[in-house]
């Protein structure tokens, strides 16, 4: 067998069995980074692969055998480099953060190692999680391992590459507008944003902190299910955790689709951008739940022409504000010209940030002073108030929303790169599930004539993660 | 600097960058105008869909019950903060020099 | 009945050609005595090694998250309920941005456009403290909650130090409308607050440790040759005592009067000086120098739901303030009859007030009751440098030793030896009295007795009485005073003594 095109559950099951043992699967994987380190094309979806990951596989095996059934013993997983761990470098994709190891874990990865789970290494990003390609990210970019000229998309795009290219099994990406659903769309795998609250977001450095949420890459359904099973749940940490017990994840049938109502959102269908193979394949998804029963319509959500611009008016701000921490005086990057602690402040910006990040600070700044730009922030809130009221009302009479991840498929790495304006536009069918809430999860539902994946997107009314998995599950078992 | 940049004038781009503590060879001036503009027209689109939603209602509330209770935690050790910089010391984090408070 | 009317004390003050009022309107931050601090669960406490109570949360680490604790919400709630305020049911925090090493995220948390307190009154009494109140009333605007920064130390050199300890301590700012009119009511207005938030236990109001600073506004309505001006605002900031404050507000009116006279062509429009105020020099002196171009970008603050209080919540906090100082003071003034001074000095703090006043509802004589508190008590406490709490004597034996007292089971020199030994021991004035054998004869019947005898013994004094020497009495008392040991009442014997003397004639 090859471990590195198993599943998260399908390692699972061979460590439970016995068939496997976690120093081996670690191996594999640690294996597996570095032949691809030599090739001439390295994914670089790792900045680091943690050398202390063996060790914790073999203490795992130790604890097997010594009776130990924590659900996710010995099994490794890979985090995104702006999620915190204990004596882990945790530096965002960005120089401003070099040095700082973090003191504390954040809840998500404290869950998982709680019940067995081994970090393998922190992945690659666009820098504060502010790009959808992985090249605003100060390492340089990751490539997509389907095609290795491409992006595999971002800001996850160092956790969609190591899950893809066999180098971790199940990763941990975040997302604002998107940045898990198209990675896993770009690469060929399944990306789920759940409901905001879902997951803690204690020890997640914030970008913008309303819509932030952090979002699982695998292989297969059972995998976001069994993961979320373990990290979800109230955090006195986050007080905007949700009180949930999804427990029952852990173990997920396929949903019945007979009578499933569908939407399909009439404004998206209409995009010009919209590659018409994409197209093409998502009216094949749909053809397939008519198949099956069920009830698919076209719903006019006309707000949703205003959810880009409701995204970056929001994010954009708040990315502003989070991002004022980082000055060089307690952590991380200092520069100090030795005039002073503003002239400390700027240098050590300067330095320290991307020219991407930088940009967005700027404008969220031009947002937020109502001196320059009068009620601008107060409208992002009022349309994001009917973006949620006007998607509640859907959900009132559908049980679920479809539509494509991705109006393109993966772009070559370098050409949209000196054009963040046409960056922008990859996140279109993606912010308003962030704006409204919502959970999602992008599934792999076929590929271009040239091999490029194509991802759909499940969407759910709030805490509808099961119903959602559910509905990909049958989709899954079809194939 | 003088001219306008995607709707911006020359002062408030300076203030603009000083808020955000970036200095002005900082960044791609002409990128960002691009930037400032679509930002610009996205208020078109906004005010357009905007109505009388109270903002407040983008956010979920909560009750009194749900708030922390008083109970003391002890977080971090002086040893933990050694490892985040190398500028704590005696106890301190060392800083150029300041004078009063900031706001 | 004290004069309760309020009085309005804008005065215009002249200034040679000049003639003026005096604007002012304070801003008072305090430190809340919350368990923990404002959004994470460090001790909220003064002192202490440098930063050892510190997490990610007050540290600004990447990734920690605020979240408000209960006490934190319902203290401030308590202090609007004492100032009379109107409180908010939804109440959210927001972030206010500005750049300085001792606000670690780079924003401070605080509450911007709804406030969780408004429209409250406070009474400034302008009285002396024997003298019937004169009060005077300063509305308040607002009361938010927000939280405080770190510490900088400095030294000599080219770095300053920052102790984080204080980063995040759960802050109250009380702002008022500009209604005072002079430096000695913007000290009082301080002090009043000091006093009522201490008495609901919202703080300590330890001014030295800096529990409670303020900030003046303070600006003068200029009257010239019949034509009004008004000079820019200025703001004195952190001020942490009286004294400060006076002697601040009196500077820069004198400055500002100044610059009027010489400067006014340099004023712009909304223009506001911020300054601080330098005691070793005697002068206010200006903040901000460098292109400080100020925005806070407010904020809502997401990682915070906002809070919908409860009714019940409310209703808790509004019965938590209990009786208030001024309260207190009208109602010991009707009750106890008490004077002026002593209600003012018996009510300074809350402590001291429930102790006097459950020794007085147990005695006879609250008056006297307070005269023991006032005078010995007191006392004690000052010398010992100690608190009621730690005294071996509670109200029961105040009560007692006064009832003894007006009883006449005890001499008044008597009951200072008492006082002595209960402060030692924590005996009771009873005990105490039949342990020395102290108490005094007030039976009439055993005292005629003695005098009885004394007559008896004496009968050349009862011829010197018929002659009209009156002075004998003195020295027959004394007498029986002296067969009695000293426990016989004074006045009755000496009563008794004259009444058998003219029986014997």
């Amino acid at each position: 067998m090859n471990i590195c095109e198993m599943s998260f559950s399908g390692l699972k099951a061979k460590l439970e069995s016995g068939e496997l043992t976690s120093l081996e699967i670690v191996r594999s994987y640690r294996a597996a980074y570095e032949a691809d380190n030599l090739t001439s094309k390295p994914l670089k979806g790792y900045i680091e692969m943690y050398d202390s990951a063996e060790e914790a596989a073999r203490l795992a095996d130790e604890a097997r055998a010594a009776g130990d059934k924590r659900p996710l013993l010995g099994l490794p997983f890979a985090a995104k480099d702006n999620i915190s761990i204990k004596g882990k470098s945790c530096t965002c994709g960005s120089r401003i953060l070099q040095g700082y190891v973090a003191p504390y874990s954040a809840t998500v990865t404290s869950r998982l190692m709680a019940a067995g789970a081994i970090p393998l290494g922190r992945t690659n990003m666009d820098e504060f999680a502010m790009g959808s390609s992985t090249e605003y990210s100060a390492y340089g970019p990751s490539r997509n391992p389907v095609n290795r000229d491409l992006t595999p998309g971002g800001s996850s795009g160092g956790s969609a590459a190591v899950v893809a290219g066999g180098q971790a099994p199940l990763a941990l990406g975040t997302e604002t507008g998107g940045s898990v659903r198209l990675p896993a769309s770009y690469c060929g795998l399944y990306g789920l944003k759940p409901t905001y609250g879902t997951l803690s977001r204690s020890g997640v450095v914030a970008f913008g902190s309303s819509l932030d949420q952090v979002g699982i890459l695998s292989r297969s359904v059972d995998d976001i299910g069994l993961a979320l099973s373990v990290m979800a749940g109230k955090d006195p940490l986050d007080d905007t955790s949700a009180d949930l017990d999804l427990s029952s994840l852990a173990r997920l049938e396929g949903a019945d689709i007979q009578g499933l109502r569908v939407a399909l959102p009439e404004e998206f269908m209409r995009e010009k951008g919209l590659d018409p193979e994409i197209a093409a394949i998502f009216g094949t998804a749909c053809d397939w739940f008519r198949s099956r029963g069920a009830i698919v319509e076209t719903v006019s959500i006309p707000v949703l022409e205003a959810a880009i611009g409701c995204y970056y008016v929001i994010a954009l701000s708040e990315a502003a504000s989070n991002l004022s921490r980082f000055d060089g005086i307690r952590y991380g990057l200092r520069k100090d010209p030795g005039e002073g602690y503003d002239e400390l402040y700027v240098a050590t910006r300067s330095d320290g940030f991307g020219a991407e990040v930088k940009r967005r600070i700027v404008i969220g700044n031009y947002v937020l002073s109502t001196h320059f730009s009068g009620d601008c922030y107060k409208k992002g809130m009022s349309v994001r108030a009917r973006i949620q009221r006007d998607i509640g009302d859907v959900f009132g009479k559908y049980d679920i929303l479809l539509c494509p991840t991705s109006p393109t498929v993966a772009f070559p790495l370098g050409s949209k790169v000196d054009d963040p304006l046409a960056m922008y536009l990859s996140d279109l069918y993606t912010t308003f599930v962030n704006l409204a809430r919502i959970p999602s999860l992008s599934v792999p539902m076929g590929a271009t004539k040239a091999g490029l994946p194509v991802g759909v997107q499940i969407c759910g009314p709030h805490f509808g993660e099961e119903r959602i998995l559910k509905v990909a599950k049958a989709w899954e078992a079809s194939r | 600097m003088d001219e306008k940049l995607g709707g911006i004038d020359g002062t408030t781009f300076e203030n603009l960058l000083y808020l955000s503590r970036l200095s002005p060879e900082s960044t791609n001036t002409e990128i960002l105008a691009g930037q400032v503009r679509q930002i610009v027209d996205y208020f078109g689109v906004l005010t357009r869909f905007s109505g009388d939603e109270n903002p407040y209602d983008a956010y979920s509330t909560t009750t009194e019950d749900e708030l922390r209770d008083g109970e003391v935690i002890k977080a971090l050790e002086p040893t933990d903060l050694k490892k985040i910089t190398p500028e704590y010391m005696d106890g301190y984090f060392r800083v150029p020099k300041v004078l009063g408070g900031g706001a | 009945m004290s004069d309760t009317r309020t009085i309005d004390t804008a005065k215009v003050h002249t200034d040679g050609d000049l003639s003026y009022e005096v604007i002012i309107g304070c801003e008072i931050h305090c430190e809340l005595l919350t368990p923990t601090k404002a959004f994470c669960a460090c001790e909220n406490r003064y002192g202490g090694m440098p930063n050892t109570r510190v997490c990610p949360v007050c540290l600004g680490l990447p990734g920690a998250m605020p979240i408000p604790s209960r006490e934190y919400i319902e203290l401030g709630a308590i202090a609007g309920y004492a100032l009379s305020c109107g409180i908010n049911k939804f109440t959210k925090f927001d972030r206010k941005h500005y750049f300085y090493p001792d606000l670690v995220k780079g924003y401070q948390i605080t509450q911007y456009d709804i406030p969780l307190c408004h429209d409250g009154i406070v009474m400034l009494n302008l009285a002396a403290a024997d003298e019937a109140p004169r009060l005077k009333k300063v509305r308040i605007e607002r009361i938010h909650l927000e939280e405080d920064v770190g510490k900088s130390l400095h030294v000599e050199g080219t770095h300053s130090y920052i102790d984080y300890n204080r980063s995040g301590v759960p802050l109250i700012e009380i702002v008022s409308k500009p209604d005072m009119s002079s430096p000695e009511e913007a000290a009082l207005f301080m002090q009043t607050l000091r006093e009522i938030l201490r008495y609901i236990g919202a703080t300590d109001g330890n001014l030295e440790e800096g529990s409670m600073r303020c900030d003046a506004n303070i600006n003068l309505k200029i009257f010239e040759n019949g034509k009004e001006f008004r000079t820019p605002i200025s703001e004195i900031k952190n001020m942490n005592s009286f004294k400060s404050i006076r002697e601040a507000c009196s500077y820069e009116i004198k400055r500002q009067l100044g610059e009027f006279r010489t400067d006014r062509q340099a004023y712009t429009a909304g223009f506001k000086r911020t300054l601080g105020w330098d005691e070793a020099k005697g002068e206010t002196v200006l903040q901000r120098t460098k292109n400080s171009f100020i925005d806070y970008r407010f904020v809502v603050e997401p990682d915070i739901r906002p809070v919908v209080l409860s009714d019940d919540f409310l209703a808790k906090a509004r019965a938590k303030v209990g009786e208030l100082p001024a309260e207190k003071r009208e109602r010991f003034r009707r009750e106890f009859g008490l004077s002026d001074f002593d209600v003012n000095t018996l009510t300074t703090e809350r402590e001291l007030a429930e102790w006097f006043e459950a020794a007085a509802k147990d005695s006879s004589d609250p008056k006297k009751v307070a005269n023991w508190v006032l005078a010995e008590v007191l006392a004690v406490l000052n010398e010992r440098g100690a608190s009621l709490a730690d005294l071996k004597i509670g109200p029961a034996h105040i009560a007692a030793l006064v009832n003894a007292l007006a009883k006449g089971t005890i001499t008044s020199r008597q009951a200072k030896d008492v006082f002595a030994e209960m402060l030692d021991t924590g005996s009771m004035p009873d005990a105490i009295i039949a342990a020395r054998g102290m108490a005094q004869v007030s039976d009439e019947g055993a005292i005629a007795a003695i005098v009885d005898q004394i007559l008896d013994e004496n009968p050349a004094a009862i011829v010197d009485f018929a002659k009209g020497k009156t002075n004998v009495v003195g020295w027959l008392t004394g007498q029986v005073m002296k067969k009695s040991r000293g426990q016989a009442n004074p006045a009755m014997a000496a009563d008794l003594v004259q009444k058998k003397l003219a029986e014997r004639r």
